[in-house]
């Protein structure tokens, strides 16, 4: 019988033998490839989680074992990496935007003017607020994570992604056909 | 339940991005973390290799590490030998005449995070399109490379090295992406004329002459380093230092040198030449 390594574990072994970081990587490398994608876009993101996963590497130390699992922390640093790229957002907002005037009539136009106006909206809320938002839904993270991946209070997580979801909602406002998301959604999920 | 709506445009958006290339971002990833598992790696072993951002440290722990190795110097020679920082003191306090290398052109091409710093800079030394740059500022001495640099107070540095002919100052960037050839910067006493860095496996060695207190020179790190010596200007040799790939092969007389890109990191692959 064997007993799988925890990322604590591998993290704290890592100090005197770097090569046991491989465990956390690989076994977070998808996540956090995925939560990086989704925030600025896939032809950025081999660049952006190969610089997560080098500061993790280099702040592994720092980690705070009581944690076993390791992903919050990386997409915390996630977080923090997209956070010195907003301007990669704000293209990712303009492509879809070019996309969505270029194609008004298409199939699917509707779909890309949503997220259109769905990213404009993100990209107005406080920077504090989407990233507890993302970190939720993009991340896939619990509330508990999510404090423990910005190193704050989860009232406070609950608190921010309440906010963000609020003021979102009142933004999309009546250009939201709910139900054709709904029925996008259970595609998307099946 | 309008919450819940919004994730779910928010999770619609997502899936467009999900889109990738796993396996390439894999290599991308690995390929980063192997350079930095190398870094921290060599900073270990003690060897000159110091993280890609500038750290305001002193480089005496880096210089001491030289020291410790016990630079040889031959015993004839030694009093031929100055500190390899005497052309920087009279710079350092202010004597712009005495000053080292040669100023920086209008144009050259220097890292941003370098020419963001403050103080005079002057050029010791180039290989590999790389430079080997000194700060001058107040009583503090900053050498820089492209990936790094070091900085103290020019007292400091000297006591550290007192009676060295060669410093290593650190390897520079790799010239390609097969990581075979990187450059290798260093400091050398005034009363070296040239330097010689040999390989253990005879192939030529690298040279450099002419020099003024500084070397740069264009090394291939899959060939395991020998030695590298100084020699005057009438061609003898005054001081040498061996290269050791491993810290248990250290004695007086030897020094750290493993310049290699290893893909195993924490057990590089044995030289194969």
């Amino acid at each position: 019988m064997t007993t799988e390594l925890s990322d604590a574990d591998a993290l704290r072994q890592s100090l005197a033998e770097p090569r046991r970081f491989e465990v956390v990587y690989e076994r977070h490398l998808t996540r956090v490839h995925r939560y990086i994608g989704r925030r600025v876009g896939h032809e950025h993101a081999e660049d952006l989680t190969a610089e997560v996963f080098a500061r993790a590497f280099r702040g592994r130390a720092r980690y705070t074992v009581q944690y076993a699992d390791a992903l919050p922390w990386l997409l915390g640093i996630a977080t923090n990496v997209v956070g010195d790229h907003r301007r990669l957002e704000r293209r990712s907002i303009l492509a879809l935007e070019r996309l969505s005037n270029e194609r008004p009539g298409e199939q699917g136009a509707i779909e890309v003017q949503l997220g259109a106006h769905m990213l404009r909206a993100l990209a107005r809320l406080r920077a504090a607020d989407r990233d507890a938002l993302l970190l939720v839904v993009w991340g896939e993270l619990s509330y508990q994570e999510v404090a423990q991946a910005l190193g704050i209070p989860v009232g406070t997580v609950r608190s921010r992604t309440a906010r963000a979801r609020r003021i979102l909602a009142a933004d999309m406002g009546a250009d939201i056909d709910f139900n054709a998301i709904s029925a996008r959604g259970r595609q998307g999920h099946a | 339940m309008r919450d819940t709506k919004i994730d779910q445009l928010l999770l619609m958006l997502a899936w467009e991005n999900d889109i990738s290339d796993l396996p390439a971002v894999d290599e991308a990833c690995r390929r980063r973390l192997r350079s930095e598992m190398e870094r921290e790696r060599s900073r270990a072993l003690g060897a000159p290799f110091i993280p890609i951002r500038f750290r305001l440290r002193s480089m005496i722990a880096l210089a001491a590490s030289v020291l410790l190795a016990g630079a040889y110097v031959a015993p004839a020679t030694h009093g031929a030998l100055e500190s390899v920082f005497k052309s920087f003191s009279g710079w350092v306090a202010g004597h712009d005449e005495a000053g080292p290398g040669r100023v920086v052109a209008p144009n050259e091409d220097l890292p941003a995070w370098v020419v963001a710093q403050e103080g005079e800079k002057r050029i010791l030394a180039e290989a590999g399109g790389e430079q080997l740059v000194a700060i001058r500022s107040g009583e503090k001495l900053t050498l820089a490379l492209a990936g790094f640099g070091e900085t103290g107070t020019i007292s400091g540095l000297s006591r550290s090295v007192a009676g060295d002919g060669i410093v290593i100052v650190g390897p520079g960037r790799f010239l390609s992406d097969d990581h075979n050839r990187r450059s290798l910067f260093g400091l050398t006493s005034s009363a070296i004329e040239s330097v010689q860095f040999t390989y253990a496996d005879g192939s030529p060695p690298v040279v450099a002459s002419g020099l003024d207190g500084a070397f740069g020179i264009v090394i291939e790190t899959d060939r395991r380093p020998a030695s590298i010596s100084g020699y005057d200007a009438s061609g003898r040799r005054i001081t040498q230092l061996i290269f050791a790939s491993d810290p248990r092969d250290l004695s007086p007389g030897h020094v750290l040198g493993d310049f290699r890109y290893c893909p195993g990191v924490s057990d590089c692959l044995p030289w194969h030449r």
